[in-house]
């Protein structure tokens, strides 16, 4: 093994056993293999090279700090609060109601960002209070509230599909799509987890709402519910790109929010901006310094590496996906989702154009196992997420969510073995 | 004249780590609004605007960054840390940014070469030279320099406390 592949690696596991931030442990462990590396295409300035022209190059990720401020936006105003009213009237009857508006307002909030740490701590102290307050266990409440957060990046938008398409260069509009079915499979299975769990525990039904009530929740709502529209149709009519679709409806979120629901103010606007600036930061610095990184995985051949070890355990396409899963899975549980696709995507995609998996089918995957791995315990963030909002102990919410992520896991698995869950829309859109 | 010198620093950084990027935040955000409403609305797109988004992004992203460090909201894997005795935890911490301030002080030369070479290049539109473009990427080195060295110092003096309380 060359010198500078050590002093890569030692960097690389100083990062996790320094505790180093990701972005700039990435930039360190970069710069000192530079220093080390022999040869011609290996200069120290190559690291801002790389972090700077990718920046620049890579239009696609600017789609990230525009879906970012329209959560925040959404998060501010009232709209957060339109869909829960909404959700209500839908879903809201049924035994157990609360815990299915939950669900049906993680997937229409997940409609309008693609975050799921946006809709936990949005939507999720709303829907936490609510259940409490109507004799559900503060514990269930939290773990269904952390459940529902994954649909977020999984239905369209998502930002993690879009540093997948940006790493892999798949459609990102047929990633949109072949996550809306998964999406919405998620969220039927975790419905029926809670109408069984109702049934067993007696949980309310929520109170009857008169046909003039719900006409009037729907119609107060539906500007809110419009930016779904606006987005989505907005990309698939092909009117605008996914990037320009972003700032369209970010736009669209705050003249709801400012002058529909009179719930945004200067104040309010300037605190999204700064908060937004905030998040973009963090995951752009990381994507930025992870291609350095990439630059120099490739430069020692690595993915090849991997790729040539995990086909010399197996050439079943079955038992590697089994095995990605699994490996991804076990990462998202301790790591963030941004520094696994950066770092751990580019390493696995030789293996997976060697093994002719569709890359959408592949993205969709990570993604929705990545997402199952932000509610696994013991450090799935959504965890932390809705224990701080709420002042649960984790260790109830723990105990509650683990039904829940085997019926995620159950769903992993369907749409890992029958990719036409995911490829079918893109196909029956023509993309 | 501390308490000024004090507050003039503390506006220069609010105005590099949160001001700047938010109005680069802003500005990408309302060329994308126009470069819609004239691509869609008015039939007759406009170019500059792409651009301005490219450019408006880079200096979110790296001065957001320095905001990021600020608030202490990178991403960072905490499990390890987080099983380490108290005096261990100090150790590592100034072992890890000092290990970061290392690699940042040999990198800041090259990369300011590199940014301040890239100005020969211009975009094609609005003529902004690339070394002004990517010129946050210093700030970002430089930056980041600083504010790693303080927290060092502050942990090796936070060592030398808990030293003395064992003595």
């Amino acid at each position: 093994m060359n010198p500078a592949l050590i002093v890569f690696l030692l960097g690389f596991i100083a990062i996790f056993l320094l505790r180093l931030p990701i972005a700039p442990g990435m930039l360190m462990t970069s710069i000192f293999y530079l220093v080390v590396a022999p040869g011609a295409g290996a200069d120290i300035s190559m690291f801002a090279e790389k972090v700077l022209t990718n920046l620049e190059a890579k239009y696609i990720i600017i789609a990230v700090p525009l879906f970012v401020f329209m959560a925040q936006v959404m998060n501010s105003g009232k709209i957060t609060d339109m869909i829960f009213r909404f959700a209500n009237v839908l879903v809201g009857r049924r035994k157990g109601g609360l815990g299915h508006v939950n669900v049906v307002a993680s997937i229409i909030f997940s409609g309008m960002t693609g975050s799921a740490v946006a809709d936990a701590s949005g939507l999720g102290m709303m829907e936490i209070k609510a259940m409490k307050e109507h004799g559900y266990e503060e514990d269930f409440s939290c773990a269904v509230t952390a459940a529902s957060a994954t649909i977020g990046p999984v239905f369209p938008p998502s930002i993690p599909m879009i540093f997948y398409a940006m790493l892999s260069g798949a459609s990102i509009g047929n990633l949109f799509l072949g996550g809306m079915v998964p999406g919405l499979l998620i969220g039927a299975a975790l419905m029926l987890y809670i109408a069984w769990i109702a049934n067993k525990r007696g949980y309310p039904r929520g109170e009857k709402l008169i046909l003039r009530d719900m006409i009037a929740i729907s119609i107060k709502a539906f500007p809110a519910l419009f930016s779904v529209v606006v987005l989505l149709g907005g990309i698939y009519t092909g009117i605008v790109t996914p990037t320009e679709a972003g700032a369209l409806a970010s736009l669209y979120a705050i003249i709801v929010a400012a002058f529909v629901y009179r719930a945004l103010g200067p104040k309010d606007l300037w605190i999204s901006i700064r908060d937004t600036v905030k998040t973009t930061g963090s995951l752009s610095l990381i994507v930025g310094c992870a291609f350095t990184f990439s630059f120099i995985v490739a430069r020692e051949h690595i993915p090849q590496m991997a790729a040539g070890f995990l086909l010399s355990v197996t050439s079943s396409k079955a038992l590697l996906l089994l095995m990605i899963n699994i490996v991804f899975l076990i990462l998202g549980m301790f790591i963030d989702t941004s520094a696994i696709t950066v770092v751990f995507i580019p390493m696995v995609l030789p293996l997976v154009q060697a093994l002719d998996i569709n890359l959408v089918h592949f993205g969709v995957v990570v993604v929705l196992n990545m997402m199952i791995g932000l509610s696994t315990p013991p450090f799935g963030m959504l965890l932390f997420i809705v224990s701080g909002i709420s002042g649960a102990p984790l260790k109830g919410i723990i105990k509650e969510i683990f039904p829940m992520l085997l019926v995620m896991i159950v769903v992993l698995i369907l749409v890992t073995y029958i990719p036409d869950i995911v490829l079918f829309l893109p196909r029956l859109i023509g993309h | 004249m501390t308490s000024f010198l004090r507050k003039s620093g503390m506006f220069i950084l609010d105005l590099v780590e949160i001001y700047i990027p938010s109005v680069s935040f802003t500005i990408m955000f309302l060329s994308f609004i126009v470069q819609i409403f004239t691509r869609y609305v008015l039939n007759n797109p406009l170019v500059w605007t792409y651009e301005l988004t490219i450019f408006g992004f880079i200096w979110t992203a790296l001065l957001g960054a320095l905001y990021t460090k600020r608030k202490a909201s990178h991403v960072k894997f905490t499990l390890l840390y987080d099983i380490y005795g108290p005096k261990t935890q100090i150790w590592v911490r100034i072992i890890g940014n000092g290990l970061i301030l290392i690699a940042f002080i040999i990198g800041f030369l090259p990369a300011l070469d590199y940014v301040l070479f890239m100005g020969f290049k211009r975009s094609t539109i609005l003529n902004i030279p690339y070394n002004i473009a990517f010129f946050p990427f210093v700030i970002f080195m430089a930056d980041m320099i600083g504010r790693l060295a303080v927290d060092v110092w502050k942990d090796v003096r936070i060592l030398i406390k808990y030293k003395v309380a064992e003595a």
